[in-house]
């Protein structure tokens, strides 16, 4: 497939033109650039964590996920550099250095890398269409590939800062930047951009009911409030901080980046529940309370709901009845999934889909061996792994960022 | 929601097109860049704003080099082309000493330009510490000043040893001129 080698040949190339921009600080300050690897690799953590959730129906296989990530860290950033450099300095030829210094990072970083990072969420989709099955897929890999550029975007700001404060090779710039753009501008950043993106990208690869004019002005308009949403971010509109010091910043990152997290945030919401929805009348059209009851195909669409359905799995039965009710639910989604792509030419069920109906009733009798009958408790959301992983990760980094920014104060 | 499916010539077709966009943005946008002069004229005598705060009067015959000058509100760059020595002027906003300004300045050449700083630092009537490095063939000179304790201005020029001492005067002059915006 011809996007596979423009793929390869892209990694290898910019993976050795990126490698030719690391050389050169990683040489300078070794301990300060291995320190802003490490830290920057663990802070992406909680993001990826989050993001594999966002679409718990249909979980993407993780070399497409670690390919769109790579996309962004490794092709994004080693083209975006001498784009942003050049687009930069032609708002500074073509207008003025003054203008360029207020409007050159809000005209040339939106342009420059929304555009790459979409390629990237393109580049996925032309891979693997048969992976992108929603709008949530494509904010999945956007996000994913918007999380990697941020990353070694952080990574040279940080190696920046490690060279603007003439200290040599010390690692506080690095945590100053980490608390700057990591923690207090970060969840509002290039992955959000990106997913929007990727929201578009989704919608034109699996509303094939729509016009192909439709399709491209949908993702063509995603791109477009992405573009909106990262020049409103760089710009200098509120840079003062209205005259208030470092809390006046901290409530214009909040002014300026709530409104763009609480958007993302509720178009993935927005997606998933019309995704749950789509494969649970997909699973109901089949009428075997075998395969679903009413109440999981309920659950089916709410990632609360499936929490739920497992607690009370886990409150009569304990991990093993967890394990089963994941289980159940896993097979559920997957033989959704397999029915949402067809079925044979007689109608019936394809062989991969019967293959998922009978892990299907293999997850059933497996409950129905921990004395578990069909799920209906209304014991209340009390939360995944996940969302405690990152709540406590919010929590620790909060924490430093509060305290670094009272000693700032202070 | 359905599943896609795209045929082997259209996955070719976007495939070029996605090369041509990264194409047009790695390479076009640095050509086109190179293609437009990025040199300007200053008026002989008249200040420059390097800061909305911070003014220096370049040499006589400078020329601005607009890719390498950002004017901001508290912080901002500039960079003047004398001859073929390279003025450069960093305004930033900290409260360090003049001392600990030089030094700061000094780790920047070093791990920048990989340069070498040689003699004495001595101060200016204005207030300055200027000293003297070279950086592989360019011979170079430096000024560090701190204006009203929270404004610390690096003032650099290199460029080959013959020019820099044919233009030096006028650049110390110019370096000297450095000074808060009425």
């Amino acid at each position: 497939m011809p996007v596979f080698w423009l793929l390869t040949g892209l990694l290898l190339v910019c993976a050795v033109a990126l490698g030719t921009m690391v050389a050169l600080p990683f040489g300078r300050y070794p301990v300060a650039m291995t320190t802003a690897f490490v830290v920057f690799g663990m802070y992406a953590v909680p993001f990826v964590l989050f993001i594999v959730n966002l679409d718990h129906l249909e979980r993407e296989p993780p070399i497409l996920l670690a390919t769109a990530f790579t996309w962004g860290a490794v092709v994004v950033t080693a083209t975006a550099v001498p784009g942003n450099v050049a687009a930069d300095n032609l708002i500074a030829k073509l207008v003025s250095p003054r203008f360029a210094a207020m409007w050159g990072p809000a005209l040339a970083g939106p342009t420059v890398e929304e555009t790459l990072k979409f390629l990237g969420v393109l580049v996925i989709a032309l891979l693997a269409a048969a992976q992108v099955n929603s709008v949530v897929d494509g904010m999945v890999y956007g996000a994913m590939v918007g999380l990697g550029y941020q990353v070694m975007e952080n990574v040279s700001y940080a190696a920046m800062a490690v060279q603007a404060a003439g200290t040599g090779d010390r690692v506080e710039p690095v945590f100053t930047t980490l608390i700057a753009r990591g923690i207090l501008a970060g969840p509002w950043s290039h992955t959000v951009f990106t997913a929007l993106a990727g929201a578009g990208v989704g919608y034109a690869v699996v509303r094939v009911d729509r016009s192909r004019a439709a399709r491209a002005g949908v993702a063509g308009l995603c791109l477009g409030g992405a573009w909106l949403c990262h020049f409103l971010w760089n710009s200098p509109l509120l840079a003062g901080g209205f005259g208030l010091g470092t809390p006046g910043q901290v409530a214009v990152l909040l002014i300026k980046g709530g409104p763009v997290l609480g958007l993302a945030l509720a178009l993935a919401h927005l997606a998933r529940v019309r995704e749950g929805d789509y494969y649970a009348n997909v699973l109901a059209a089949l009428a075997d309370r075998r395969i679903v009851t009413p109440t999981e195909l309920g659950a089916l669409s709410s990632l609360g709901g499936r929490a739920r359905l497992r607690r009370a799995a886990y409150a009569r039965a304990g991990g093993a009845g967890d394990r089963a009710a994941r289980r159940l639910q896993d097979a559920q989604s997957r033989l959704a999934v397999e029915l949402s792509r067809g079925t044979t030419a007689d109608g019936g069920l394809t062989a991969e889909a019967a293959a998922h109906a009978r892990e299907v009733l293999r997850a059933r009798h497996s409950l129905a061996a921990l004395g578990l009958g069909p799920a209906s408790s209304r014991r209340p959301f009390a939360g995944s792994t996940v969302m405690w992983l990152i709540g406590a990760w919010v929590t620790v980094f909060g924490a430093l960022g509060l305290a670094l920014m009272l000693r700032a104060l202070t | 929601m359905g599943v896609p499916h795209g045929g082997l010539h259209r996955n070719a077709a976007c495939s070029l097109a996605i090369l041509a966009v990264i194409a047009t943005i790695s390479l076009g946008l640095p050509a086109l860049d190179r293609a437009f002069p990025g040199e300007r004229a200053v008026a002989s005598g008249v200040v420059y704003a390097v800061t909305d705060g911070v003014t220096v009067v370049p040499p006589a015959g400078a020329r601005l080099d607009v890719s390498q000058t950002r004017p901001g509100r508290d912080s901002g760059y500039a960079m003047f082309l004398v001859g073929r020595v390279r003025f450069a002027i960093l305004v930033t906003p900290d409260r360090i000493t003049t001392a600990a300004a030089a030094d700061r300045l000094r780790t920047r050449l070093r791990d920048g330009l990989g340069a070498s700083t040689t003699g004495a630092e001595s101060p200016t009537p204005s207030g300055a510490l200027t000293g003297r490095f070279h950086a592989g063939a360019d011979g170079g000179w430096y000024a560090v000043r701190v204006l009203g304790s929270t404004t610390v201005v690096d003032a650099t020029a290199s460029g080959p040893p013959d020019e820099l001492a044919r233009w030096l005067p006028a650049i110390e002059a110019a370096a000297a001129s450095i000074a808060r915006a009425a």
